[in-house]
């Protein structure tokens, strides 16, 4: 019943645009005033006008800061509070939550080398998230905290935020991170302390151990004391994403539920993809998901479990399978992606020497890297924005407003820059005003008909290989919301499936798709994904849930550039009698 | 010393003409267990060519790596075999062994009694456990038929974990390393298909360790 028709769009580029690997762009075309904004593509215009309305663009923008002088003031980009959102301003902009720096004791970067990046490769906001541990809470929290300002300053369009890559007690590791403020360092560290699996020698998580139901509770007491500390006003704003949740296989289901439900709007989802996505060309496995069950996994999980599925973690590319058992509880529960950019595939820079007695223990942080000269392909991480891409729908431009749009759902991911943009919409049939977009819910009445509207922006430029991206497939995937789940462990959604499957013949410009549904009997949901369909394979519960899905990565085999995916969160219909 | 206290796990006999003992030292890191593991081959049958070595995560007392290994009978069996090993691993390592027969028996320490208990019927039912020693292991390097991995090795059968696959399709083994499993009462070898006709064993020789952990 889908159908696709497209409209030549199409934006030709003039302009010299080598993105070849290593090439330096130093101006991304949203902000380069010398491309006139009938040449940009959609997507770029619409950042462009976020950020002229933000004043970062135009005369005397680049030598402005808008976060005045101090930690204290960076958050008046957003004035404040988050705006309330129609879906019809939205433009989405795009991050990565889950970057390291010299601050990590696996990591080399200065903040700076990752935000110039970030920038030079599109992203708009961007999140530092050096590991937990003893000598980070003691020195690192603190000292990386002047170069973020710096980075502030020195990049008044991108948002860069301080967070932390804590170890979960009991589990993996999740991104933590604070609205910008006087006490962003305090109370990052205070948390880091009291809750980090590392410092607080409780990352260990086995079942049936004696000391896992403590641990796990620690996890939980954790985010509840976040949320105080936004309640009482310390912090603006925090939000927290398990990272890699499916590597070791020892992220329990009913530790994800338990964190969803520890405060509300706090700890709001997981990886989609994980980062490392370029540890297949150094011979790794994709995303450093090479591992195999362990004593700390939860035993369920199958093998499959194990390895990503065109690069994103199986609790996600599985169609009915544990994020869809979340989503059809009827909670939030939202992906993103993001590099985990440690060190990064082809780069020259390596760390800096230590002096005569220093160490990471002692100093907190790694010297400054250095120019090698000879590209450094033993790495498995991209650069932030060079491969994974967060784009959450803001309608302003600021700290609060990223993170309310995280919040909120109104997140697509994509990799390898596989579309420009992407529009999603829930329409009560015949409505003008009754829709609802991606993390939002559309209440229809019983008996009701919806539409589902896509309009995608296919890719307009080479891609960060230099290569086309080239849209294929776009599937739809609902399922019934049915309530919470008896089975805190359970990950199976039953009534998930691929209910409708899109090809996109066009090879540039704007594809708008449509599907209609049935009268609406029950609460339902629908998200997205998308693929250039060069790597599919039967999906984990068969051809008759996912006969196209994403094939199980082999480590070493294949190029990521070569399996492309981009997935949306969904839009739930509720239904009132 | 025959042990009735551990009535969670069934009884279970060992192969005709073999035995089985499984062990443990609680450890919950695979590489930990495979030096108890490759210690206990070296003084159980050290020049069995039969010997098959497995590690298990097992759930007692709480969920860790125990390890088992099955050879062929000879040399002391029942109290002596135990109260050998016990000599030549240390008393910190739990054991049960199996056989003859449906008798199973216990030394060490309580706490590790369960897990080496069901490491060792684990193995004896060939229900569960990654292999890590197995006849015909040698063969396995290189590039060979499917069907000459089923016939000189242990392996018996092959499943491939990233979808259909040609029965005339060839295994390319890379540094020799290949941990089939037991499932069902067979020894599978998980794969994948990098290719057509191409399959690669599932599992990684020194997955990465990154990311603080």
């Amino acid at each position: 019943m889908g159908h696709s028709h497209g409209h030549d769009h199409h934006h030709d580029h003039d302009h010299d645009h080598d993105h070849g690997h290593g090439s330096a762009h130093p101006t991304p075309e949203a902000v380069d005033t010398s491309i006139p904004d009938s040449e940009l593509s959609p997507r770029d215009l619409s950042r462009r006008t976020l950020l002229r309305n933000a004043g970062l663009l135009g005369a005397g923008a680049g030598a402005m800061s808008v976060f005045g002088t101090g930690v204290g003031t960076a958050a008046a980009a957003s004035g404040g509070k988050a705006k309330a959102v129609e879906d019809d301003e939205l433009t989405y902009v795009a991050g990565d939550h889950h970057i390291h720096t010299q601050f990590s004791s696996d990591g080399m970067y200065r903040v700076e080398d990752q935000a110039r990046r970030a920038a030079e490769y599109g992203l708009d906001w961007m999140v530092v998230t050096d590991h937990g541990s003893a000598a980070h809470a003691k020195i690192g929290v603190e000292k990386v905290n002047p170069e973020i300002v710096a980075s502030r300053e020195a990049n008044p369009r991108t948002l860069v935020f301080q967070g932390l890559e804590w170890n979960i007690p009991a589990a993996e590791h999740g991104t933590v991170f604070v609205a910008p403020g006087p006490n962003e360092v305090a109370v990052l560290k205070e948390f880091e302390n009291t809750f980090d699996g590392s410092v607080t020698g409780t990352s260990s998580g086995v079942p049936g151990a004696p000391t896992t139901p403590a641990r796990e509770a620690l996890a939980i007491t954790g985010i509840q004391w976040m949320a105080q500390q936004k309640q009482a006003g310390r912090v603006q704003d925090a939000i927290m994403f398990a990272n890699h949740p499916a590597r070791l296989g020892i992220d329990s289901p009913h530790e994800i539920r338990g964190w969803r439900d520890a405060a509300p709007g706090i700890f709001t989802g997981f990886e989609g993809a994980p980062g490392h996505q370029a540890a297949q060309l150094e011979g790794g496995a994709r995303g450093a998901y090479g591992n195999s069950p362990g004593a700390a996994s939860f035993p369920a999980y199958p093998l499959a479990s194990y390895r990503t599925h065109g690069g994103f973690d199986w609790m996600t590319a599985t169609v009915g399978g544990l994020w869809d058992s979340l989503l059809a509880e009827g909670r939030p529960w939202w992906i993103t992606a993001n590099s985990d950019s440690h060190s990064n595939y082809g780069d020259r820079l390596v760390r800096g020497a230590f002096g005569p007695g220093e160490d990471f223990n002692t100093l907190g942080q790694y010297n400054d890297p250095i120019d090698s000269g000879v590209p450094q392909l033993d790495r498995s991480d991209f650069w932030p924005g060079q491969y994974s891409r967060t784009h959450v729908g803001v309608s302003r431009f600021g700290y609060l407003d990223v993170m309310s749009g995280l919040r909120a759902g109104r997140i697509w991911v994509d990799h390898g820059q596989l579309i420009d943009g992407i529009d999603v919409r829930l329409r009560l049939r015949g409505s003008e005003q009754r829709t609802a977009t991606l993390g939002g819910v559309l209440t229809v009445p019983r008996g009701s008909r919806v539409d589902l509207e896509v309009t995608i922006d296919l890719a307009s430029r080479p891609n960060l290989a230099g290569e086309m991206p080239r849209l294929r497939r776009v599937d739809a995937i609902a399922g019934a919301v049915t309530g919470l789940s008896t089975d805190k462990d359970s990950f199976r959604a039953p009534q998930t499936t691929v209910v409708e499957s899109f090809e996109v013949s066009q090879a540039s410009g704007r594809v708008e798709l449509s599907m209609r549904f049935r009268p609406v009997e029950e609460a339902f949901y629908v998200r997205l994904r998308g693929t250039d369909a060069n790597r599919t394979g039967v999906g984990f519960y068969g051809a008759s849930v996912d006969p196209e899905g994403p094939a199980m990565d082999i480590p070493g085999q294949g190029s990521p550039w070569e399996d492309l995916w981009f997935y949306t969160n969904p839009i739930w219909v509720n239904v009132t009698p | 010393m025959i042990d009735t206290a551990v009535p969670a796990v069934p009884l279970a006999a060992a192969p005709a003409g073999r035995r089985v003992v499984g062990a443990t030292r609680l450890d919950a890191d695979a590489h930990d267990a495979e030096h108890l593991l490759a210690d206990l081959v070296r003084v159980v049958a050290a020049n069995d060519p039969s010997v098959v070595a497995c590690t298990h995560l097992v759930s007692s007392p709480w969920r860790h790596v125990a390890v088992s290994v099955s050879f062929a009978a000879a040399g002391p069996a029942g109290p002596e075999l135990v109260a050998g090993l016990a000599a030549a691993l240390g008393e910190d390592v739990a054991l049960a062994a199996i056989g003859p027969g449906p008798v199973t028996l216990h030394r060490g320490p309580d706490q590790g009694r369960r897990g080496a208990r069901e490491a060792a019927v684990e193995h004896a039912t060939r229900s569960e456990g990654k292999v890590v020693v197995f006849p015909g292991q040698q063969a396995l390097v290189g590039e060979l038929p499917l069907a000459e991995v089923l016939t000189a090795s242990a392996v018996e059968q092959i499943e491939c974990l990233s979808g259909a696959y040609e029965p005339d399709s060839t295994l390319r083994v890379v540094g020799g390393f290949v941990r089939p499993r037991l499932r069902a009462g067979a020894m599978v070898l998980h794969c994948s298909s990098p290719g057509p006709r191409e399959l690669v064993p599932w599992e990684m020789e020194n997955p990465p360790q990154c990311g603080g952990h």
